[in-house]
């Protein structure tokens, strides 16, 4: 019974709360009550300002802070009479004098002021590394999202639409596409580019083709669903009875009550599309391994002597995709809730 | 209803055709394939590879090869697979889909177990400390990349403590009782990767239900004819929030079976998914048809069960066409 009355005072308190929030809102423009409840939550802003370092870190960082090129390997010219050879978890120290120290590479090399997390297998800065990992992973992220959500927009609006036949092939088409075991073709797919040898930038762009391709189903089916809920509204009919253009009644009234929607499935496919890409990578058939990405970094782990010894290789990129893709997954998650009307705080 | 069942079917067999186009468009795309490594490593003599290419009508274009295919597999033959060298019938349904199975399923109901409860209790304390905590670690642990996350469980447990095995299946050479229990000490590691992995979604569906259900009109009817708080959750809203879990489990089952190629391979564990990532690597086409086939019957089933069950488990819900 106490129970009970303490539930009901508590839905008194809720009442009492949001009229207190329509009292706030009042008078303002439906835009700046979304930004002021999207802005009210704690864990949305942290992701916010997580994304922001990242992305400085990534674009901005290796322009103002090492001028480093992502695969420079790096001689040792200062540690040419002694080296740390770490076996077991333990170092020895080697004394060896080199007189072509030139060519000696510095590998595995201990974090250091030069190297502040060391070097890797090639005697490349990890340092370095992550920051210009960390453009292309952020880049594939969302080049994926947006290829897939312009092919997705696309479809679905002429689905949704034009409706018929049209719409039956259409939802066919993402019947199949989703019922494609996505992971398994990826792996065709990265095998077919391994074999015929496709490194670099091209592989990069081809990866990210075929992800986006896999991935529009869904948001073609948010869009045609929106769009038959949205045609059916009283302002539909409206605008139709006011005798307005197709191309008015979708560039004005269709597109703008599709858009929250489509937000915040963008913002949470940047971090699906940023695991995949990782988790592609990790298989090794990803982005090929001289370029460095935040996945195949973390993908030294294959290595059982790396993740026993050299926990720098791969636990900075790792945490560095957890953060963004946590980060996108927050803020997604904060649009939602800011931008749905029935979801009252 | 039977009617609705033939129709969706026949969809289904539809939609499993434009799978098996698209996975052998792919595959034909690779310049090599498992017949020809072995011939260029003379291993078989061109002849051979000339007669095996021509069984699974390798020899002919994509379009024509993949109606030999499909010519093959209307009549249950899905060819013969090289690196298992097995039928491909065989070396799906084989000890190693055994291995696969039994782990997601013992992962699958330590996730329930796990998921439910905690699930329940954000959403009845909604936007509580205890709500929030929640909703951070569920949000974390969704974020993890999988072998990141594994890598980071065996950095700690296995290599830093040194409580489990980081790889393998069982310790060789050990029998009986001894092995049953050197199986689990393995096992216990991948588990709770996959778990923690996939608990997440679990965990923010229960959520979500247990907010819809307490939300509706009988949980408000329930409170005030004088039940008990307790009797509310458990026996009125508890048993609806189960309802929508016949649907997620149908639909989550093919996705777990494609998800244990990466653990699979991180954990050197001998299931399917290792066996399909090899396969793959290594061109065996009949094999990554099959299992291919195999996944997306398993989807075009569950989807097709979750619609029905929705239908079975409430009444409210009617299949219409």
């Amino acid at each position: 019974m106490e129970a009970t009355l303490k539930q009901l005072n508590n839905d008194a308190a809720n009442e009492e709360k949001k009229d207190s929030e329509q009292e706030m809102t009042r008078g303002l423009s439906p835009g700046r009550i979304v930004l002021r409840r999207f802005l009210k939550s704690k864990l949305t802003i942290a992701g916010l300002c997580v994304l922001a370092f990242l992305f400085l870190f990534s674009f901005l960082g290796p322009v103002i802070f090492r001028t480093g090129y992502q695969n420079e390997i790096h001689r040792a010219q200062v540690y040419h009479d002694s080296v740390w050879i770490p076996i077991e978890g333990t170092s020895i120290r080697v004394f060896q004098r080199f007189d072509e120290s030139q060519n000696r590479i510095y590998r595995y090399g201990n974090p250091s002021s030069d190297h502040w997390f060391g070097t890797d297998t090639s005697g490349m800065d990890i340092f370095t590394r992550l920051m210009h990992g960390g453009r292309i992973s952020l880049t594939i992220g969302f080049a994926v999202v947006a290829i897939s959500t312009i092919i997705g927009v696309l479809f679905g609006a002429l689905a949704g639409l034009i409706g018929k036949w049209v719409d039956h092939v259409i939802m066919r088409v993402t019947d199949v596409l989703s019922s494609v075991p996505s992971l398994p073709l990826l792996l065709i797919i990265g095998a077919v580019l391994n074999e015929h040898h496709i490194i670099g930038n091209i592989r990069i762009f081809l990866l990210m083709g075929m992800m986006a391709f896999i991935g529009w189903a869904g948001t073609c089916r948010l869009v045609r669903g929106q769009i038959l809920m949205l045609r059916e509204q009283e302002y539909m009919t409206a605008a139709e009875a006011m005798g307005f253009s197709n191309a008015r009644k979708i560039l004005k009234h269709l597109i703008p009550n599709i858009m929250p929607q489509l937000i915040v499935s963008m913002t949470l496919g940047l971090g699906g599309a940023m695991l995949s890409e990782a988790s592609l990578s990790f298989l090794g058939i990803g982005v090929s391994p001289p370029t460095a990405t935040w996945g195949t970094m973390v993908s030294s782990v294959n290595n059982f002597y790396h993740l026993e010894n050299y926990p720098l290789f791969w636990l900075p990129p790792g945490l560095m995709i957890l953060a963004a893709v946590m980060s996108f997954n927050f803020v997604g998650d904060g649009l939602r809730d800011a931008m749905d009307p029935r979801a009252r705080r | 209803m039977l009617k609705y069942i033939i129709k969706r079917t026949l969809w289904g067999i539809l939609i499993l055709l434009g799978v098996g186009i698209i996975t052998y468009g792919a595959l034909r795309l690779m310049p090599t394939d498992f017949l020809y490594l072995r011939y260029r490593n003379n291993e078989i003599t061109y002849e051979t590879m000339r007669e095996l290419e021509a069984q699974l009508g390798l020899n002919f274009r994509v379009f024509r090869g993949f109606f030999v295919w499909l010519g093959h597999a209307f009549q249950g033959n899905f060819g013969y697979s090289f690196t298992i060298e097995q039928p491909v019938m065989q070396a799906i349904f084989s000890p190693r889909m055994g291995v696969t199975v039994m782990i997601v399923f013992i992962a699958m109901i330590f996730q329930l177990a796990i998921a439910i409860p905690l699930g329940i209790t954000s959403a009845v304390n909604q936007y509580s400390k205890r709500d929030y905590t929640i909703t951070f670690f569920v949000m974390m642990l969704f974020s993890f990349p999988s072998f990141f996350l594994a890598a980071l469980i065996v950095r700690v447990l296995s290599v830093w403590l040194g409580w489990f095995p980081t790889q393998g299946m069982y310790t060789p050479g050990t029998q009986g009782f001894v092995l049953f229990l050197s199986r689990i000490h393995h096992l216990i590691i991948p588990i709770a990767t996959i778990v923690l992995i996939s608990i997440g979604g679990m965990l923010r569906f229960t959520r979500m239900n247990t907010l819809e259900v307490l939300s509706a009109d009988y949980i408000r009817t329930a409170r005030a004819k004088g039940c008990s708080e307790r009797t509310v959750i458990y026996k009125h809203a508890f048993r609806n929030t189960l309802v929508p879990f016949v649907t997620l489990m149908a639909t989550l089952l093919p996705g777990l079976f494609a998800g244990s190629i990466i653990l699979e391979q991180f954990f050197a564990i001998e299931g399917l998914g290792q066996m399909i990532f090899q396969a793959t690597m290594r061109g065996d086409i009949p094999l990554i048809m099959g299992y291919n086939m195999f996944l997306a019957v398993l989807t075009v089933i569950s989807v097709l069960l979750a619609d029905l069950m929705y239908g079975v488990v409430d009444p409210r819900i009617r299949i219409t066409k």
